[in-house]
């Protein structure tokens, strides 16, 4: 309000740099005086009030986000939470034949092939069937790049893709897409367009998660390519992973309880 | 006083009857009350500067609420409403200030 | 500048002072009876436009924080659940590798337990540890910015974060988790709105990146791969935060989701 209130005194401004000398060094000086304190007092309430406004801002949790996309996480993390709820079950019922069965050893030996079947899709040392999809991305231009086919895999994977495989590569954990002169290479193979992608998994699920708006469709007919999605009762996966054991992950001794994130 | 005293009769009798409020008044309400309050604190001025006029008061009142309200109108109209009512809110803030800080040099001559 | 000025110099309508000069030229009262009546009714409407705005408002803004409030409630208490769920499927699962152990053990099994553990690892099914890198990426600090017509750039995509985790695949890693999630080829890295979600659970900023590699190799590569340039890039040019540093421990847990509900394996057993 500097400008409404009136003018300070002419004659206090040409004081001269003696005195502006020593007022600044008064200013420096601490006096007790009742000025002093209050000018303290407000200082330290605003430099509460700014970090108490920079800590506000810095939590950024689920606070920040609008409603319906907190809608979308709570229907997600119920999904995974009823997903969990049926694999516990399972482990449980795993747990009690081998805890209690007659034929003890039999029983694991068949556990342990399953687990070891079910490990095998996964870490992909084994071929695999079932009902999915096969997506094939044409790019007569092309244009697109590893980031659109690692953002169908995404896509994939979250709509419950379990057993995956681009061109002639399977996808595994350790698998990277990157760019090349060709094409798109995986894990350093190139590939050429149209790329095909299996995918095994709900076909329906998977099929309607290409096509969302601002999804995978959508992207790369933006690059003039196209997505075609078959849906499939049965296809068959049949590249397989051969990895090296890992050198420097070795197994923990004692599994670390997740930290909430 | 008298003015005052209605003034806390307005603010009372809001709280006890809690109209409803229709969807269409709802964005003029924010800018009713800054002109409002812009209203009140120049009548206080202006008395403290020994210069109040009903008349002058009633008018300004009313004439500030017609034209803000007015001109988040037309900004609505022309899809600008958000601005419009933003530049309203600054001008009729400053003038707020400035009366403020006129009350309070007659107040605390400070 | 001469309507600012005009604007903060003389901020009363000029109106009261006019009419005080007429006023007194005229010798009227400053008062009558009339005036100072429409004057209260005038108070009275402005009280009442106060308290009605003031209502408005308060009754809005409850009403939708309330509904916010009660879904972030629920998906806490989800959240819950599945991490009290992934909990108990650990241990299920450590029971039952236990339990495998001391049966096939005793008996001729000891070649399909050494199998499963291969898988295991391989798979990300196991916790591991070992020596690697961690990756640190947070919101650009400050306000979150207006998001018309699009996305703030300042704020983390789940597609910066599976790009990062790609370059580190690329670089070698053996093992990759987010911020205590690991990563299996079923582990989905996607975005609802503008939480990111990394294996079906909402995870909060700051994400941090941990992968387990070659601590002689693994930085250098990371650096040549187009993941480091992008990442910097998000540092430079949209102030998000980000820290690459070398970690000699790290351990990684499990993965809980290490099943498959359609996929069988093709021709029998291997």
């Amino acid at each position: 309000m500097g400008a409404s209130s009136p003018p300070p005194d002419r004659d206090r401004g040409s004081a001269g740099p003696r005195i502006a000398g020593r007022r600044i060094a008064g200013i420096g000086w601490p006096l007790a005086t009742k000025a002093n304190v209050l000018v303290l007092t407000l200082a330290l309430l605003l430099g509460f009030a700014i970090s108490a406004q920079v800590r506000q801002t810095r939590t950024q949790g689920l606070e920040t986000l609008r409603e319906d996309e907190l809608l979308g996480v709570l229907d997600t993390v119920t999904q995974e939470g009823v997903r969990l709820g049926a694999e516990l079950r399972d482990l449980e019922r795993t747990r009690d034949r081998l805890a209690s069965g007659a034929d003890s050893e039999l029983e694991a030996i068949d556990i342990a092939r399953e687990r070891a079947d079910t490990l095998g899709l996964l870490a992909g040392s084994k071929a695999a069937t079932g009902p999915g999809v096969r997506l094939t991305i044409a790019d007569p231009d092309g244009r697109v790049g590893a980031t659109v086919i690692l953002d169908a895999i995404e896509e994939l994977r979250d709509a419950g893709a379990e057993v995956l495989q681009v061109g002639p590569q399977r996808v595994v954990m350790g698998t990277f897409f990157s760019d090349s002169d060709a094409g798109v290479s995986v894990s350093g193979t190139a590939l050429s367009p149209p790329y095909v992608i299996l995918a095994i998994g709900d076909p329906a699920t998977m099929a309607s998660a290409m096509g969302i708006p601002g999804g995978v469709s959508e992207s790369v007919r933006g690059l003039r390519g196209e997505v075609t999605v078959e849906q499939l009762d049965s296809l068959d996966i049949t590249a397989i992973h051969r990895s090296d054991p890992p050198r420097f992950a070795t197994p923990a001794p004692t599994p670390d309880p997740s930290p909430t994130s | 006083m008298i003015p005052a005293l209605g003034l806390l009769a307005g603010i009372v009798i809001g709280i006890l009857v809690r109209p409803d409020v229709p969807l269409w008044l709802q964005p003029y309400l924010p800018i009713a009350v800054i002109a409002a309050l812009d209203a009140v604190f120049g009548a206080v001025r202006a008395a403290l500067d020994g210069i109040f006029d009903d008349k002058v008061f009633v008018v300004s009142f009313l004439s500030n609420v017609v034209v803000a309200a007015f001109i988040v109108y037309l900004g609505d109209q022309l899809g600008v409403g958000a601005q419009l009512s933003t530049g309203v809110i600054v001008v009729l803030g400053v003038r707020i200030f400035s009366n403020v800080a006129s009350i309070r040099r007659h107040l605390f001559s400070a | 500048m001469t309507l600012l000025t005009e604007m903060l110099q003389r901020p009363l309508d000029p109106g009261y002072a006019a009419a005080a000069s007429r006023r007194l030229a005229a010798g009227e009262p400053a008062h009558t009876p009339v005036g100072t009546a429409l004057v209260t009714l005038t108070a009275v409407l402005i009280g009442l436009v106060f308290a009605v705005a003031a209502s408005a408002v308060r009754r809005e803004a409850p009403r939708q924080a309330a509904v916010r409030l009660d879904v972030i409630a629920q998906v806490e208490q989800r959240r819950a659940l599945v991490e009290e769920r992934s909990r108990a499927i650990s241990e299920r699962q450590g029971e039952i590798a236990a339990l495998e152990a001391r049966i096939l053990g005793a008996g001729g099994g000891g070649q399909i337990q050494a199998e499963l553990d291969a898988l295991a690892l391989a798979s990300g099914a196991m916790p591991v540890q070992g020596p690697g890198l961690g990756i640190s990426l947070a919101d650009r600090p400050g306000e979150p910015q207006a998001e018309e017509g699009g996305i703030d750039q300042g704020r983390i995509q789940s597609r910066d974060l599976f790009i990062v985790v790609n370059a580190l695949w690329e670089s070698g890693a053996e093992a990759i988790a987010i911020n205590g999630q690991r990563l299996t080829v079923r582990s989905p890295i996607r975005f609802a709105g503008s939480a990111i979600l990394v294996n079906f659970r909402p995870l909060t900023p700051p994400y941090e990146v941990s992968a387990i590699g070659d601590p002689a190799r693994l930085p250098g590569r990371f650096a040549a791969t187009l993941g480091a340039s992008y990442l910097k890039s998000l540092s430079d040019n949209f102030g998000i935060v980000t820290s690459i540093e070398a970690a000699p421990e790290l351990t990684l847990p499990g993965a809980t989701r290490v099943n498959v509900d359609r996929a069988r394996p093709l021709g029998g057993a291997s």
